[in-house]
């Protein structure tokens, strides 16, 4: 079956069955920052932006992302946001052990393109929707916090201010 | 990712090993092929063939007799197959590897297997279906005729597919959860496949030593004078899921030369087993040791096995082939944790002294296991936990079952003896009428010159100072008694009052985490540091690739004892083949050894740098005094390194619609000597405690946002404290529950209905006993009016 989608922001048509899980096209694809962990949706290890939202791919089959935007950490790496949330995560003390970094890089960004300024339940909120696997919630909490202050920074902490 | 391909420069390094920084599963070759393994559908039985009746083309089956080698691996314990050579010893055993260019094919194909079974032994395995499957009993097929076809019966073991799991930890739990009726040994003596494989006893004290009249009392002496005896049956099969990568490797050869890239944690031994089995020069072996993710468990070990499967096919075809073991595979075969039973008898005087424990550890090894000799002594040592008897007497036995190997961890080998002598201190406790914090003060070992009857000397600093500011920071004893007050009244008023809520718990245990064993029979602690100062005065250290917060650490400290900056230090991990770490990689203790042996290297060059020529290359190992402080012998004496302690306390509060428990808090402090960077350390506890969390019950993971760790401070050497959680908060998070329900909970890890059922079970109880009451009562008015009575009854 032909699936049309725009992977990381270009129209490809993916040949595959719409029950195959989307990890596996993806990962056939050669794109290999989505790993593949519990299959279950629950370590994050193959997270992935499905129109712009994080997303386990090892619990949607390909089919229903017929003309959907994906983008995968390949990409996103590209984006500005990144630079903020890696070097949030560094202030952090949080090294990437390289499997889940999808899981933990996504959920920063979901937290940092929904909330000006989270709060701790909602920062804990998101990060307990998955299960990493080299870092501790608080850790990972405050590699988010310093990623807020880092995108902050970038964007000019003022510019919403009136003059 | 990236496509690797073989080049001339590999040849000329042939004899050298490398570390990459990728996932072997993200690596592919060009002409790669995909391979899959065929298992054993039945636990027992005698296999005559395995084939494919139509295999395309490119696709190929190899198996035992297709191993180039030696198919059989020697191991401290037995022999090991890479593939089963017919006789079948557990369910899921290898029997071969399919291998293809489309991996989906291959799969595909792999269900199409025929295996044909010697129709002798079909009834012993059909048996096993039944017990597996727990489906009704199979009749033969053809059962009129003495010989059944064997064709059909291909169709039923066809039929009976590998999805339903023979063997997980819930299946575990649900056969097992009354730790006190189950006796793995007497379930293990009625199979006909077990055997004992591995034993280790000790007794120690006075009761066994003979008196003047050459008596020797011996332990039952003690326990007919003992004030209080105490008993108690644990069961554990505590499994962390890991859901990193799983295990497998990529295969080619190139000539004579075999490369491998696999996650190996033993590059010494993955290394000889591919020359045995592949008949291969060890010289010519290549080892790219790729990103290691997922540490302990079978892969220690089982990897070289898998590497030899796959190097298998690759030596037939001629191409590469890349095997990567499924997340169910991995699961059943690489993380199955098989149960340990623990049986305590412990004598108390009137102070709450502990006279004597006697011990019986039962193990089901799986088939077959290199470490079973050495987690059953890891688990003797740590039998007696940080307590002083006055005497004790430890058994362990390994029994060998149709299952497969189970799941080594050597970070968490001791985990189950924790769980069991702290679940028994708490049964002390609320019979002697002391709280879990005095009893375990009256009993613990003293670093202070105290006289110690154990045969294992660990240096523990100040045990009591530590319990009691757990005590302090968590509010024990007011929450402990409150609680226990609570239960108190539960019990002894009406049967609604067993559901009122608040339904709350509270325990504490205490451990300690032995780094450096010096008493194992396959590795011997060999742990060495070389460090060069070089020409332009940066400095190397010569180790195997360490985690980021090692790195900073050791550079950390190399900068302050020699004054260089932290930027000039690098880590070289290049090895030639005969300079290749010889030790699995969790064995090396990067913060208690490597750390101590590093700082010693830089006192040694800053001694020798004025005088020295440059480049200056300084080499520590353990010390032969050191490794002789444990005598293997006598099976006593100084078994670790070093040690680190730590106390945990955790609360329990449990929903009175639901009996779910919800974690109140948990309160860790640990004594791991001097601490070289608290974020780091903080981050590993939390980290632990998180995956403590994660196996304590069945598919769910339990979360708890009141977390407070504490380090004593001290200034002696820095210890391993990265899995001191695992021996301190599973009995912890028991005893909150025995607490909190009334009732001993002696098994983990636990079901989501096993605090429901646990309760049902207890109401019957308490049914039960009300109505025997009554009906005694009614008995005694019976007697006391019987004329009166008389009467009624012949009316009625």
């Amino acid at each position: 079956m032909k699936i049309p989608v725009i992977l990381n922001q270009k129209k490809i048509v993916l040949e595959a069955e719409p029950s195959e899980k989307l990890l596996v096209v993806l990962r056939r694809e050669k794109l290999y920052s989505v790993k593949c962990g519990c299959g279950k949706g629950l370590c994050g290890d193959c997270t992935v932006l499905l129109d712009g939202h994080p997303v386990p791919s090892c619990t949607i089959p390909v089919g229903m992302v017929r003309d959907c935007k994906i983008i995968t950490l390949e990409f996103f790496q590209t984006f500005p946001i990144y630079s903020d949330i890696i070097s949030g995560f560094a202030q952090a003390g949080i090294h990437l052990c390289g499997y889940c970094n999808a899981g933990k890089i996504f959920t920063a960004y979901e937290v940092l393109s929904t909330y000006y300024r989270p709060d701790r339940e909602q920062l804990y909120s998101a990060i307990n929707m998955f299960d990493c696997c080299c870092t501790d919630r608080d850790t990972l909490a405050n590699g988010i916090l310093y990623a807020v202050a880092a995108k902050h920074t970038r964007e000019g902490r003022h510019k919403n201010v009136k003059k | 990712m990236k496509n690797i391909v073989p080049d001339a420069k590999q040849k000329k390094q042939s004899t050298k090993i490398s570390f990459q920084g990728d996932f072997y599963s993200d690596l592919t070759m060009d002409n790669m092929l995909y391979g899959a393994i065929v298992r054993s559908p039945a636990k027992t039985g005698i296999i005559t063939s395995i084939s494919h009746g139509n295999l395309p083309d490119g696709y190929y089956l190899f198996t035992a007799r297709d191993v180039p080698g030696s198919n059989l691996i020697d191991t401290p314990l037995g022999k090991v197959p890479v593939f089963s050579e017919g006789n079948i010893s557990y369910f899921g055993e290898p029997l071969g590897i399919l291998v293809g260019p489309d991996e989906d094919k291959v799969y595909e194909l792999l269900s199409e297997i025929e295996i044909v079974f010697d129709t002798n032994t079909i009834e012993s395995y059909l048996k096993s279906f039944e017990e597996e499957y727990k489906r009704p009993v199979l009749s033969l097929p053809g059962s009129n005729d003495s010989r059944p076809n064997a064709a059909e019966i291909v169709e039923i073991t066809k039929a009976m597919n590998l999805d339903a799991a023979p063997l997980s930890a819930d299946s575990i739990v649900r056969e097992h959860e009354n730790a006190e009726k189950y006796s793995l040994s007497n379930k293990l003596e009625q199979d006909m496949f077990s055997s004992v494989i591995a034993h280790r006893s000790i007794e120690k004290g006075p009761c066994f030593v003979a008196d003047g009249n050459g008596v020797v009392p011996g332990l039952k002496s003690v326990f007919n004078n003992a004030s209080f005896v105490v008993e108690g049956s644990w069961f554990d099969a505590l499994h962390t899921p890991a859901y990193t990568e799983p295990n497998g490797a990529i295969c080619t050869f190139s000539g004579e030369y075999l490369t491998v890239y696999t996650p190996t944690q033993w590059l010494s031994n993955i290394r000889q087993v591919l020359s045995t089995a592949l008949a291969v020069n060890p010289e010519k072996i290549l080892i790219k040791k790729t990103n290691t993710t997922n540490h302990g468990t079978n892969s220690i070990w089982y990897n070289s096995i898998i590497a030899c499967q796959a190097a298998t096919a690759a030596f037939h075809t001629g191409k590469s082939v890349k095997l990567v073991y499924s997340r169910d595979e991995q699961e059943k075969f690489m993380e199955t944790m098989l149960p340990i039973t623990i049986a305590h008898k412990t004598a108390l005087d009137a102070s709450g002294k502990i006279l004597a424990m006697q011990v019986n550890i039962d193990l089901d090894a799986g088939s077959s296991n290199p470490f079973a000799q050495e987690i059953l002594d890891r688990l003797v040592i740590a039998s007696c936990g940080c307590y002083n008897p006055l005497n004790m007497s430890v058994s362990a036995t390994a029994f060998r079952s149709a299952n497969p190997s189970s799941s080594i961890d050597l970070q968490l080998i001791d985990t189950a003896a924790f769980f069991a002598v702290e679940n028994q201190l708490n049964e002390i406790s609320l019979l002697s009428g002391l709280t879990p914090a005095e009893i375990r003060k009256v009993n613990i070992m003293q670093s202070n010159g105290d006289r110690c009857s154990m045969p294992f000397a660990f240096t523990i600093e100040k045990p009591s100072e530590l319990i009691d500011a757990l005590v302090k920071v968590s509010d024990f004893n007011r929450k402990y008694a409150s609680y226990h007050l609570d239960a108190v009244l539960r019990s002894t008023q009406s049967e609604a009052s067993l559901f009122e809520a608040p339904l709350r718990g509270i325990g504490l245990s205490c451990g300690f985490e032995g780094s450096g064993y010096y008493g194992s029979g396959i590795y011997s602690s060999d742990e060495t540091m070389e460090v060069t100062l070089e020409t332009d005065g940066t400095l190397t250290i010569h180790s195997p690739p360490t985690s980021a917060s090692i790195k900073e650490i050791w550079e950390q400290t190399v900068s302050k004892l020699l004054n260089i900056p932290p930027e000039s230090v690098r880590i070289n991990s290049e090895f030639d083949s005969h300079e290749e770490p010889f030790l699995p990689e969790s064995i090396y203790c990067n913060i208690s050894i490597m750390t101590v042996l590093l700082k010693k290297c830089c006192e040694s060059i800053l001694r020798k740098r004025s005088d020295a020529v440059l480049p200056l290359t300084v080499k520590k190992s353990i010390t032969a005094a050191q490794k002789m402080s444990w005598n293997s012998e006598t099976f006593s004496g100084t078994p670790f390194h070093s040690t680190s302690f730590a106390s945990g306390c955790v609360e329990v509060e449990l929903d009175p619609c639901t009996f779910r428990e919800h974690i109140r808090g948990i309160w860790v402090v640990i004594n791991g000597g001097q601490i070289l960077s608290a974020r780091a350390a903080e981050s590993t506890v939390k980290l632990c405690i998180q995956k403590v969390l994660a196996s304590l019950v069945c598919e769910e993971a339990i979360s708890c946002s009141n977390i407070h760790v504490s380090f004593m401070q001290s200034e002696s050497d820095a210890t391993q404290i990265g899995e001191l959680v695992y021996q301190v908060l599973p009995a912890a998070y028991t005893q909150a529950l025995t607490q909190a329900l009334g009732c001993t909970i002696n098994t983990l890890p636990l079901r989501t209905d096993t605090l429901y059922n646990r309760i049902c079970d207890k109401t019957a109880l308490e049914k039960a006993r009300i109505l025997s009451k009554t009906t005694a009562k009614r008995a005694e008015d019976l007697d006391k009016n019987e004329f009166e009575l008389q009467p009624v009854s012949k009316r009625s």
